[in-house]
């Protein structure tokens, strides 16, 4: 199961507090779908008790915050107090908030529904959702962090990531995180050291497959920044992640990290030996043509050592060359032109004869729209 | 219609969660909606037992006039 789908059927199962694994079922569905699914039910759920939450925080009003702090943690609950603070003026649910005990305020959080709930914890102050954050973090409370990240004020946030430093905990709330585009704030915030612990975390726990998943939403400084972080990690760790990304179907973020680092990095990962393995580079020229990041494997293949190049270029005309068609259909001229310009002279027959048999009438597009191009002049006189 | 799709239907679930479950094949969507059921029942007993405890703590003679203004 790809790990988004995981992440989002493990938010599902906890709203509706089934086992974990109990909606595997659902495995498949479109995740923008079941996000939107788990949303609805999230509002239906809080709409029913909606109207009894308006006429307790009616009353609650009317008590010194005090009382009411004493009657939430003494009577009420963690639910019904969520409900409440969730239909209470943000004034007054700061100030009760000020007067609640951490773990209470933390197991209070957990049942506050998103939708209603946004403008309040944004309007909280910087101390108390540090404080929370912490015991959250304590309780590994990740999804409930998640869901903090996403509304809460920078200042908040810059203060929450300042005392993280678990790794683990780091990847996974950015896991969970609603709104990924929220990731580049996060990430940036941390500092290098954080951030590596963050890349040795996955390593360490086995979250090498959220964090290839997460590599696609981050900004391309971010992304290099960190991909050169891994590529720093070594020959095992970089071994390992070539297998997730295999197993995952997870080549094009990879690719798009490799992309982003640094020359020097760029090179130590796409000559690593395991690459040469032909079922390797199989795996992902097959992901490459069926996700179409052609841009990002062919803007590669210059920094490839002959050692490499001739088994990629194995696998391109011999085992899957009708890859070929759908490179010539998908990808951007000039990464085309630079990688036929990089074909040894000893493959340049075997490639025609490949683009003949397989992928002629993309040819013959591409070389029409290329004539004066003297990167596939030897192709063309073939 | 399963039972617990007529029900979910009939307690006001929106037509567009409803409208994910009935695309789901026949088991899956009768699972998905007796979970959505279960979730519903079990945060009622909740809601319910925590409003009970609220109402204990108001002197007896006063409790359920309390409880008809606060709940309806």
């Amino acid at each position: 199961m790809h790990i988004e789908t995981r992440a989002e059927l493990l938010k599902l199962s906890r709203l509706l507090e089934s086992d974990e694994g109990s909606l595997d079922f659902l495995d498949g569905q479109d995740l923008d779908q079941l996000a939107r699914f788990r949303n609805t039910v999230s509002s239906f759920l809080y709409a029913q008790h909606q109207d009894s939450y308006q006429r307790l925080a009616g009353i609650s009003k009317l008590v010194p915050t005090g009382a009411s702090a004493k009657l939430a943690t003494t009577v009420l609950g963690s639910v019904l107090a969520a409900g409440i603070a969730s239909e209470l003026p943000a004034d007054r649910a700061i100030k009760l908030a000020d007067k609640l005990p951490d773990d209470f305020l933390a197991k209070l959080c957990i049942h506050l529904e998103p939708s209603q709930s946004r403008s309040l914890l944004a309007a909280m102050p910087d101390k108390i959702v540090a404080r929370v954050a912490q015991t959250l973090l304590t309780m590994g409370e990740h999804i409930t962090l998640a869901r903090f990240v996403a509304v809460i004020q920078p200042s908040a946030l810059q203060a929450i990531t300042a005392t993280v430093n678990d790794g683990e905990a780091m990847v996974m709330i950015a896991l969970y995180l609603e709104d990924k585009s929220k990731l580049d704030t996060l990430l940036g915030l941390l500092s290098e050291a954080q951030q590596r612990a963050t890349l040795q975390a996955a390593t360490d726990q086995a979250l090498w497959p959220a964090v290839l998943s997460l590599n696609e939403h981050l900004n391309t400084e971010l992304r290099g920044r960190m991909g050169n972080m891994v590529a720093e990690q070594g020959e095992t760790v970089l071994n390992h992640i070539l297998d997730v990304a295999r197993e995952q179907s997870l080549w094009t973020n990879l690719l798009q990290a490799v992309h982003a680092m640094d020359n020097q990095h760029q090179q130590a990962v796409v000559n690593l030996a395991k690459l040469k393995e032909a079922a390797v580079m199989e795996s992902l020229v097959s992901t490459v043509a069926s996700e179409g990041s052609w841009d990002e494997f062919l803007t590669l293949i210059p920094l490839l050592d002959q050692a490499h190049l001739t088994p990629a270029l194995d696998v391109l005309v011999e085992h899957q060359p009708a890859a070929l068609a759908n490179a010539l259909e998908h990808a951007h001229d000039s990464h085309l032109l630079g990688f036929f310009g990089h074909l040894p002279d000893s493959d340049i027959a075997r490639m025609a004869q490949a683009i003949q048999g397989h992928a002629a009438s993309q040819w013959q597009a591409f070389a029409e729209r290329n004539s004066d191009a003297h990167e596939i002049e030897a192709l063309r006189n073939l | 219609m399963s039972d617990s799709i007529s029900t979910l239907k009939a307690k006001g679930l929106p037509a567009e969660a409803l409208a994910f479950i009935e695309s789901l094949p026949a088991d899956q969507a009768e699972q998905l909606a007796a979970s959505v059921l279960a979730a519903l029942q079990t945060k009622d007993a909740r809601v319910e037992k925590a409003m009970n405890n609220a109402l204990n703590v108001v002197p007896g003679p006063f409790r359920r006039p309390v409880k008809k203004m606060l709940f309806g």
